[in-house]
């Protein structure tokens, strides 16, 4: 008969994330703040723009809605970055998991609402809620693609088995942005050309709408990085959840298995 | 403004500020869970 001496569960260093207050640390709340105010002046200037000759009023939402495709952009090309710092040897950190699936959860919100408010948007102009346009079908499967990453990130495993397998899948889903980005050029559209394209001095786009796009973009990118911090600290906090957990089960188990 | 502009103006306000309450909500159970130092 082997007898076991009894194991105390290990207990972690307290982690820095779970010290701090409920907004983080006095660099995110002034990110936070920073977002608020970006995103009141979207807005603002947004819903302040004149009527157009082609769409009347439904053209205010042009501050908005790039803005959010654009985030959408910004968070999986992140998710891409972090996958490939988790993938090489030398740069192989668990925060870079942490933050791949963090971006990538904000980034389907921000795809979601693309779509949304994309959709609200082509029912007075186009007459539809949804037409199988490239730019639309690209946009929903980008959406789906995203998703399953996700789904593939709760697939009960090790972190670091985790983050292998959605690094290789993030790495390829990213190749759909270039894609559903110039979308509108390759094949023909309902949906207008390229947004980032009316930011330059050769449109003829009015100064007033360019400046709420733009406002629209900055508001949206701080959105998605306070957003993505905060994210980034839930995920922490829950690899450091589950550590616990599974240590206090080893020690229940081997407890068990002594008396 | 009209009824359109209105739902994708308050529906962006919405989806942002509902999943920012979900994270902060998420990051305070699970900072008082792992702050405790016992895991459930």
């Amino acid at each position: 008969m082997t007898t076991t001496a009894p194991v105390e569960a290990t207990t972690d260093p307290p982690d820095p994330v779970a010290a701090q207050g409920p907004l983080g640390s006095a660099l995110t709340l002034a990110l936070g703040i920073a977002a608020l105010l970006a995103l009141a002046a979207t807005y603002a200037l947004g819903l302040a723009l004149p009527d157009t000759v082609e769409q009347g009023g439904y053209a205010r939402l042009i501050a908005i809605h790039p803005g959010l495709a654009w985030a959408s952009y910004v968070a999986f090309g992140v998710t891409a970055l972090a996958s490939a710092a988790w993938l090489v040897p030398r740069t192989r950190r668990i925060s870079w998991d942490h933050l791949a699936g963090a971006s990538a959860e904000v980034g389907v919100v921000f795809t979601g609402l693309t779509l949304l408010t994309g959709s609200i948007w082509g029912r007075p102009t186009w007459g539809v809620w949804w037409v199988w346009d490239a730019r639309l079908t690209l946009s929903a499967l980008m959406l789906a693609i995203y998703l399953g990453y996700l789904a593939l990130r709760r697939v009960p495993s090790d972190p670091e088995v985790r983050a292998s397998r959605a690094a290789v899948v993030a790495l390829g889903a990213v190749l759909i942005i270039p894609i559903n980005h110039f979308a509108v050029q390759w094949w023909r559209t309902l949906h207008q050309g390229r947004s980032l394209a009316q930011l330059t001095p050769e449109n003829d786009l009015d100064a007033s709408f360019i400046g709420a796009m733009a406002v629209g973009f900055l508001a949206m990118t701080l959105v998605y990085a306070w957003l993505t911090v905060h994210r980034v600290r839930v995920a922490r906090l829950e690899d450091a959840d589950a550590e616990a957990s599974l240590q206090v089960a080893i020690v229940e188990r081997r407890a068990e298995a002594a008396r | 403004m009209n009824g359109y502009v209105a739902a994708g103006y308050a529906s962006t306000l919405v989806g942002l500020a509902g999943y920012a309450f979900y994270v902060l909500r998420r990051a305070r159970v699970l900072r008082r869970r792992v702050g405790a130092g016992g895991p459930r």
